[in-house]
């Protein structure tokens, strides 16, 4: 069962897939500092994807909303993303694959033997 | 990381200068000095990663004996080469000069016609050990469950019951008998951070079964390392790979969804970037507290998020009560909380599960990590009415700085459960 809360979108014009970039779209949380609800996110990411889309003509292949945590990821072209990045209402967009692996390695690894008999 | 943002995040950024070929070649001719041009743009920082290793180097004292005997490096061999009498390192075979420079610096080594460019500096890595021989573990409380004294907390019956730990590593074992019940929900994530349907409680590795068995493993064969065995786990898959954004921050997502009120990430990325910044405060305003691990890089390096001011940052000491040499800490030019970590935990020397119900001693911050969330799933459970900064405040007024434990390392030092407790 899906119990996530992201939610997604998928639109039937998309361009060649080796056209596309991934990113992850913050949004600028409210003025007056308030969190922003799940509604509001939702409502937001909705609102840059339908403007950008009549700004440049194009679509978002596909897009995720993060809906408790006021960002988006989005699969769309170069272009559609740079027009995002220039929206008042984004905060920052980052590329979804980095070049660094978030893994933080173990320097040291020993298999152990528990003690036998006790429970 | 890219030197602007270092000058942003510390003041100052560890850079490579390379020469001009006339000037190089006239420099290697000349011997090993730095050409004094050169050399007068650069700064001696306490707080740069050679800084920061020099005085780790000096806390520790001479090296012994039997190191230098085993053909080891003397002490006074290894800081001549962590701080040469130059403030900066000249490799006139290379043509390259490496050092640490703060704005005004930066800006008049660029403007040097002796300088070709000026690039940022590599981080070094470590290299993974191989495996060696298997350890046998005495029964009762590990070291680290001792330290913290949380056996005494278990002894007063908290367990951790009805604290359900957001948990986002390389996923987890959920048949391990040490995590039975254990895992209340599990979540996987494609490269756009939508969920898995149907994803079995799994380890895409070995680490996140390992550090979910320090939050919420069960008592084995009377050895205790779960620091809380009552609590529940939200766990989910999201550094199989290590790299894809949205899968870290659908899991985030995923676990304010699931209601935790506590966030234990072994992971981060290396170097500074605000990249999750608005996303942690976020998270603290919804009561969820972030606690992460700020990396196993040493003095003078860190990750992020948890080199942010905003997260519960957690470093790692050994049972001897030191500072793991690979244990990270930074100084970031900001007001608030400028020292990461925040506090330091058990890390040397782990015991935990791993897949295949089998058991292993690891290292790392990202095993003091989850001991510090454990612990505030304790906490959690004594004072349910308690907000996340009152938990986390308590945590910070218990510590206490061990003899020989430098604050630019541990910074507030090591925590005591039961001193926390009683001042909440």
């Amino acid at each position: 069962m899906v119990t996530n809360s992201a939610t997604r979108q998928e639109t039937a014009t998309a361009p060649a897939t080796s056209d596309l970039v991934d990113a992850v779209v913050l949004l600028c949380t409210p003025k007056d500092a308030s969190t922003p609800s799940a509604a509001d996110t939702r409502a937001l990411a909705k609102s840059v994807l339908e403007e950008v889309a009549r700004e440049t003509g194009l679509n978002a292949n596909a897009s995720t909303v993060f809906e408790n945590l006021h960002s988006f990821s989005v699969r769309a072209p170069q272009q559609f993303v740079n027009a995002i990045a220039r929206l008042d209402t984004v905060r920052q967009v980052l590329p979804n694959v980095m070049s660094d692996s978030a893994v933080i390695e173990p320097v040291k690894r020993i298999p152990v033997k528990l003690p036998k008999g006790l429970t | 990381m890219s030197i602007s943002a270092s000058l942003t995040a510390t003041g100052f950024a560890e850079v490579i200068v390379v020469l001009r070929p006339a000037t190089s070649e006239l420099v290697a001719a000349a011997g090993p000095s730095v050409p004094s041009n050169v050399l007068r743009h650069f700064i001696v920082s306490t707080d740069s990663q050679d800084g920061a290793l020099l005085e780790a180097l000096n806390a520790h004292g001479p090296m012994s004996t039997a190191s230098e005997a085993a053909g080891g490096t003397s002490a006074a061999s290894v800081r001549a080469v962590a701080h040469p009498k130059s403030k900066a390192r000249h490799y006139p075979n290379l043509g390259i000069v490496l050092g640490t420079v703060d704005r005004v610096g930066l800006a008049g080594l660029r403007k040097e016609s002796a300088v070709d460019k000026v690039v940022p500096a590599p981080q070094l890595r470590l290299i993974k050990p191989v495996a060696v021989a298997a350890a046998t573990v005495a029964p009762g409380y590990t070291w680290g469950l001792r330290a913290l004294r949380v056996d005494q907390m278990h002894a007063q019956g908290l367990t951790g019951k009805g604290i359900l730990v957001g948990h986002l590593d390389t996923g987890v074992d959920g048949s391990h008998p040490a995590l039975a019940g254990a895992v209340k929900v599990f979540a996987e994530f494609d490269a756009l951070g939508n969920q898995v349907t149907g994803a079995k409680a799994t380890d895409s590795g070995e680490h996140g079964t390992h550090t979910a068995g320090t939050i919420a493993g069960q008592p084995t064969q009377g050895v205790h390392f779960g620091v809380a065995p009552g609590a529940k786990l939200a766990s989910a898959m999201v550094i199989e790979g290590g790299n894809v954004l949205a899968r870290i921050l659908s899991g985030m997502n995923w676990a304010v969804g699931q209601e935790v009120r506590v966030l234990s990430m072994s992971l981060g990325l290396p170097g500074s970037s605000d990249a999750f910044l608005a996303i942690t405060q976020i998270l603290r305003a919804r009561g969820v507290l972030p606690v992460f691990a700020v990396g196993n890089e040493g003095p003078g390096t860190s990750r992020y998020p948890g080199n942010y001011a905003e997260t519960l940052s957690v470093g790692a000491i050994d049972s001897a009560g030191a500072v793991a040499d690979f244990s990270s800490s930074q100084r970031f030019k900001r007001k608030k909380d400028p020292i990461v970590p925040d506090l330091v935990g058990p890390g040397v020397d782990i015991v935990s599960c791993v897949p295949g119900g089998k058991y292993m001693q690891m290292s790392g911050t990202s095993m003091a990590t989850p001991h510090i969330a454990g612990l505030v799933a304790l906490l959690m459970e004594a004072k349910p009415e308690k907000t996340i900064h009152e938990i986390e405040g308590a945590l910070f007024k218990s510590c206490s700085l061990k003899p020989g434990m430098l604050p630019n390392r541990a910074n507030r030092g090591f925590p005591d459960g039961l001193i926390a407790l009683s001042l909440l």
